[in-house]
């Protein structure tokens, strides 16, 4: 079979999974062209997304850089989609053997999980980065301003490893004495074809709320502010989504902020008549997630014990077209339904690490390996396209040496406490929110497992948090068990002064739900949990 | 003389003629041979005695393949819209796609003529068919075993990824 015309092997190559096509590349100069040429990878990424049969996930646990994440690559006609699949067999699982890297399976299917992305490679301080996902690349992006040093921005294609740090943001002029909070936003603008980062800064200055805003476009050389921003307050740690050419931001107060990507102009959509009234505060806050679910701009508002509340604009800036789902959470996993309706939030996936099974809850964000990465302060502007041969070598080189040592480090436990300095007592509460939403049993009945799932999953987490220098020197509230007991292995005395602990928790809980309160609202994880962290 | 016989009330098939590229003539219904976006493109400013089309590039063998499989599709394409408009539920598509699936089980130089000959004719569907069977074939095979199977000679420099 020989002789092919050139646009036939393209087409042939874009059917192929991205797998397949990367190690394709070394077939021949005339193939690695045809698969570096930009508009392969929009071609590959629209068949990935229309197929019927096979398709290419990003799965990344939670919205925190902490976790490995991982290639997926599903096969539709399965009948049964193994992300849904419940766990046959689970074995306990120890810190100490915990091996989280190469050949990954998922159970129950012969779909594997094969590439680990070390997308923390790229990441040293102990600020959280938020991931933003768009056509296949992920940035990774602070909230948290306090100088243009400490707040790194980085966009990285997954599966080739390729990454770019983003140039400094600009100090805004106006802040002095205090750090900003920042809600970042990623996303693709069809009419110029170009990837645009958007950090929207607010902070309190002399008793006035002061809010900022900076665009980065990929390719380009540095931020830009952007004028008429308005005064709307985005929390910290709030979530954002691309939506029909624009960005959004859920805001404490009116609503959604929306940002046209095209004209770069900021618009507000007015948010769905919430069950549990409109503004967002406190602890509510964060238990809404917004999202792009199937081009939908929707809010899932998880802050509910028994179900989820799942807001979707079927018809984009049209109030009327809210619509309210609400899953009702024993549903919520095991069934199919629940994979459609929540394409792209949370999924628990079994994972097989060689001898063991262990459960990670996460994002499946659908993925195409070749959007590009350009955009980088090292190569010019004309090639931006193509990063340099050696550029690319150099940096898998560096993804690969960061990603082994990391491996050796899996030990270090308590030390990688410190890694949720940056997000503390929030990021708890959000990883409580997962976990109230991911899990399929029925909270109140089966509490108690579910909330050793909880310490379990925290525990993975910290696992991960390998090698930052940081030690904790006390913790109080809510969060101290979980923190403890995921620093200990099971069977030994502080796991058992852990498992203590977490049944006073227990009856507390149960108190509460027999009063007929919500133990989420009611003990508000945000107000009783804080982590008293120095570096050692 | 074959109209003649035809009671219904459609008009009479009309046919246009396929050389294949070792000579053979094959007649065929007009809509069969309208499924090649080629033979549709300037097919209106044929003469109607003038419809014969000399398919260089096409041997025989392949061409009886091609029009078997643009016959089933003109046919099961009017079968579903029938389906369609009585209401009556069919699972015509299903089926044609287990046809399709069938149809392209070949081996690979068959395969090859047939992408070629689809590439040739423009008939979009079966192009898609072939694309997706060769990526099939070769999903999941080494950079060597490509080489050898699509005759390329090996000029790449070391590549980052090759070891992966």
């Amino acid at each position: 079979m020989d002789h092919l015309p050139s646009e036939t092997v393209t087409d042939i190559l874009a059917m192929l999974p991205s797998k397949s096509v990367l190690r394709f590349r070394s077939v021949c100069k005339e193939w690695r062209n045809m698969i570096d040429r930009p508009g392969f990878a929009a071609m590959h990424f629209n068949r990935a997304t229309q197929a019927d049969t096979k398709s290419t996930f990003f799965f990344s646990p939670y919205w925190c850089e902490l976790t490995p994440s991982y290639i997926v690559e599903l096969d539709k006609q399965d009948p049964n989609p193994p992300l849904l699949n419940t766990i046959r067999k689970r074995k306990r699982h120890t810190n100490a053997n915990r091996k989280a890297d190469t050949r990954l399976f998922i159970t129950n299917t012969t779909t594997k999980v094969d590439l680990v992305c070390p997308e923390r490679f790229v990441h040293e301080n102990d600020e959280r980065l938020t991931k933003l996902f768009e056509n296949g690349l992920i940035c990774l992006a602070s909230d948290l301003f306090i100088t243009p040093t400490n707040c790194e921005t980085y966009i990285c294609n997954p599966a080739t490893r390729e990454f770019v740090k983003l140039p400094e943001l600009i100090s805004p002029s106006l802040l002095i004495l205090t750090f900003a909070d920042l809600a970042p936003a990623f996303g693709f603008d069809v009419s110029t074809n170009q990837f645009k980062v958007v950090q929207y800064f607010n902070w309190v200055q002399y008793g006035d709320h002061i809010t900022e805003a900076q665009v980065f476009t990929l390719g380009s050389k540095s931020w830009r502010k952007l004028e008429n921003v308005p005064k709307v307050y985005c929390c910290r740690g709030t979530t954002s989504a691309s939506v029909n050419g624009s960005l959004h931001w859920l805001t404490t107060t009116c609503g959604i902020l929306s940002f046209d990507l095209g004209s770069e102009k900021f618009g507000h959509i007015p948010h769905p008549q919430f069950s549990n009234g409109g503004a967002i505060s406190g602890a509510r806050f964060v238990s809404r997630e917004l999202m792009n679910l199937g081009g939908c701009l929707s809010i899932a508002d998880y802050a509910y014990v028994d179900h989820i509340e799942l807001w979707s604009m079927k018809e984009y800036n049209v109030n009327t077209s809210w619509t309210k789902l609400i899953i009702m959470k024993k549903y919520a996993l095991g069934r199919k339904q629940f994979s459609k309706l929540m394409a792209p939030s949370i999924y628990r996936i079994a994972i097989d690490t060689e001898d063991e099974l262990e459960e990670v809850f996460g994002h499946i964000v659908r993925h195409s390996y070749f959007t590009p990465v350009y955009c980088d302060s090292f190569s010019p502007p004309d090639s931006r396209f193509k990063l340099k041969e050696s550029a690319t070598a150099q940096n898998t080189k560096l993804a690969k040496g960061r990603f082994s040592a990391y491996d050796d480090q899996n030990d270090l436990v308590v030390s990688g406490v410190a890694a949720l300095a940056g997000s503390t007592v929030m990021f708890l509460t959000l990883l409580w929110g997962t976990c109230v939403v991911a899990d399929k049993v029925d909270l109140s009945m089966e509490l108690d497992q579910f909330i050793g799932q909880s310490c379990k999953t925290i525990g993975l987490l910290l696992t991960l948090a390998a090698n930052i220098s940081l030690n904790v020197l006390g913790a109080t509230g809510a969060g101290q068990r979980y923190i403890w007991m995921a620093g200990e292995k099971p069977g030994t005395g502080m796991w058992e002064l852990g498992m203590r602990s977490k049944q006073l928790w227990d009856t507390l809980v149960e108190g509460i739900e027999e009063q007929g309160f919500s133990p989420l609202q009611e003990l508000g994880w945000k107000k009783t949990g804080s982590l008293m962290i120095g570096r050692s | 003389m074959k109209d003649s016989f035809n009671p219904s009330i459609e008009p009479p098939k009309k046919t246009v003629t396929l050389v294949s590229s070792d000579g053979y003539d094959f007649e065929v219904e007009e809509e069969v041979a309208l499924e090649s976006q080629v033979i549709k493109d300037g097919f209106e400013d044929k003469a109607v005695d003038d419809r014969e089309y000399l398919l260089f590039n096409v041997h025989s063998d392949t061409l009886e393949l091609i029009i078997k499989y643009c016959e089933k599709h003109v046919s099961s394409r009017k079968s579903i819209s029938a389906a369609a408009a009585s209401s009556s539920s069919s699972n015509g598509e299903e089926a044609l796609k287990e046809w399709d699936e069938h149809f392209i089980s070949v081996d690979t130089n068959t395969l090859y003529d047939i992408l070629m000959a689809a590439d040739y004719l423009n008939i979009k569907s079966l192009l898609d068919l072939a694309i997706q069977k060769v990526a099939d074939t070769i999903h999941g095979r080494s950079p060597e075993q490509i080489r050898k199977k699509f005759n390329i000679e090996n000029d790449s420099i070391i590549d980052p990824w090759a070891s992966e």
